[in-house]
């Protein structure tokens, strides 16, 4: 559905030139919903806004929907965006129009009559559970009903792709939560493709069916959520997942844990696994066929995407080569283990 | 006396109402186009730009009663005389103009951005942008910024009436500079008094109205 190829965005200031994207290449398929994650000024605001070219790239194709949307003259490429739906962190609503007024501007740009525009509003103020608010102005509103009327003005005009630009950023947790179902059911009911960028990793978790992790200007990593969550590749990547797993080692520990193997420590294994009903059996599996004593310190499940996986901390208590086989056992098994350092033996 | 004083005011807000009603008509476009065609902005052009801005910025800073004493031949040339409020209204006219665009322009600088950008990538046109975001959000603004055009046009509108042209500015020097008759002096103040009142009373009403006030 959206396909950039070796996508560069410069900006100039002065005699300063600052190279916001490079050499970006991304594919995201029909009915996905696509996450960029990135540090503010990771670029990720340059690259959505080079998929509608509301930012020109400098170098490299954007296509959308099979249409090169660069290579087009002023006029198709207003018809083109009228494919391509966008919501903003802060709204972007015009508050000289009603709630009502608002979700038909795009069906007004693109000269429907009254009563199309009617047809077309009626069923988005129901989607967003906001009828009896039509004739309100934008004003009365809160932040959360605000970015629900944002969302139904980008979906009016049937758009294929709908780009979120952080689109939670400004909000309350509730309405956050909100606006998070929302997506989703417009993703599940218009099989619309969603693409988003956030700095929230929480965002990531609940919504999306692929990630991107965007750092200085260039993608680190492109995998599957549920992937992303059990085996980050990039550093940055394993940086956001610490930052939202709570995973981590306890402060007596984490004061005495050195980085290299030593005599008399054990190492410490953080331990991902995509299906939480194996649990049992691979802690058997170490114990048994491995005579591994470990020690959990702690084990909770994630619910990415609907789907659980689960994460433990271990104290595995043997020594480092005993500890590289069961690693390998493991891995081999699809579980993912990470040593995070080594903690004096006490037992 | 009052039937005196109640033609002047006739004569004074004949003068100043068609002055201000061409100022919107013409001097709102031309805000627009001020606006829009700076660096950035949907109609970039930096050479309509800066010639817009020269003209209108030299119109508003020359001294009313410089301006239409140097218009004389060129307002004897369209109304026969350069004297009577039809002869007044063309300067009036053609200072309200700049002075009514150079303030639209304030007010459509006041519009986000962001609200620009987000239409434009709805596809809208750049007249759909003018007439559906930009004029409807500043809208408050610009009925404000006619307020303060109507306010000066009355203020030139007396200087009018000094230099020949007729209304409340020709009955002050009439019966105020000749020979200091104190109750027609006193009754032609209290009258641009309440007119200026008034004006800046109804235009802040209308800026502050229901369908305004949410910008």
């Amino acid at each position: 559905m959206i396909s950039l190829t070796s996508v560069d965005k410069l900006y100039k200031q002065g005699n300063t030139v600052m190279h916001a994207l490079k050499g970006i290449n991304l594919q995201v398929a029909q009915g996905q919903i696509f996450g960029i994650l990135g540090r503010p000024g990771s670029g990720k605001s340059a690259l959505i806004r080079c998929i509608n070219l509301l930012e020109s790239p400098d170098r490299g194709s954007v296509v959308v929907d099979s249409c090169e949307l660069n290579s087009l003259d002023v006029k198709s490429l207003r018809e083109a965006r009228r494919n391509i739906g966008m919501i903003f962190e802060h709204f972007n609503l015009l508050y000289s129009r009603t709630v009502y007024e608002n979700i038909a501007l795009p069906l007004e740009i693109m000269g429907y009559s009254s009563k199309q525009i009617e047809a077309g509003v009626r069923p988005l103020l129901d989607l967003i559970g906001l009828s009896h608010k039509a004739d309100a102005p934008i004003d009365q509103l809160n932040v959360g009903q605000k970015q629900m009327v944002a969302i139904a003005k980008a979906l009016a005009s049937k758009p294929k792709v709908l780009l979120c630009e952080e689109a939670t950023a400004a909000l309350d947790p509730k309405a956050k939560q909100a606006v998070l179902a929302l997506l989703k059911a417009v993703q599940k009911t218009l099989h619309t493709t969603i693409v988003l960028i956030t700095h929230e990793i929480d965002v990531i978790k609940t919504l999306c069916d692929r990630v991107a992790v965007l750092h200085q200007g260039t993608i680190v990593e492109e995998r599957s959520t549920t992937a992303f969550f059990t085996h980050p590749q990039s550093e940055i990547g394993r940086d956001f997942i610490r930052s939202a797993a709570r995973a981590e080692i306890p402060n007596s520990l984490a004061k005495t844990l050195k980085t290299k193997p030593i005599a008399n420590y054990n190492p410490l294994l953080r331990i991902s696994f995509d299906d939480p009903s194996t649990q049992g059996s691979f802690v058997a599996a170490l114990v048994q066929q491995f005579h591994l004593r470990v020690n959990i310190l702690q084990a909770h499940l994630e619910t990415i995407q609907d789907k659980s996986t689960g994460l433990m901390l271990i104290e595995a208590m043997g020594d480092m080569e005993e500890v590289k086989r069961v690693i390998a056992f493991l891995e081999q098994n699809n579980i993912y283990v990470e040593v995070l350092g080594y903690a004096p033996r006490t037992a | 006396m009052l039937h005196e004083l109640l033609n002047a005011l006739e004569e004074t807000l004949f003068m100043v109402f068609s002055a201000g009603l061409l100022a919107w008509i013409v001097g709102l476009p031309l805000g627009v186009l001020l606006y829009t065609s700076r660096s950035g902005k949907i109609l970039e052009n930096s050479l309509l730009h800066t010639s817009l801005r020269f003209v209108i910025g030299t119109t508003r800073s020359i001294p009313y009663a410089a301006f239409s004493i140097a218009l004389i031949p060129f307002t004897q040339n369209i109304a026969g005389s350069h004297d009577g409020s039809l002869a007044a209204l063309i300067p009036l006219t053609l200072i309200g103009i700049p002075h009514f665009a150079y303030l639209c322009d304030k007010a459509l600088l006041k519009v986000p951005t962001a609200l620009i950008e987000a239409t434009q990538a709805l596809g809208a046109t750049t007249i759909q942008i003018i007439s559906k975001v930009l004029i409807p959000e500043s809208l408050a603004n610009l009925v404000q910024a006619f307020g303060i055009t109507l306010v000066h046009l009355i203020s030139y509108s007396t200087i009018a009436g000094v230099l020949g042209g007729g209304g409340l500015g020709h009955l002050l020097t009439h019966k105020g500079y000749g020979h200091f008759q104190l109750d027609y002096v006193l009754s032609v103040l209290t009258l641009l008094i309440v007119l200026v009142q008034v004006v800046q009373r109804c235009t802040q009403y209308v800026a502050q109205s229901d369908a305004l006030s949410n910008v």
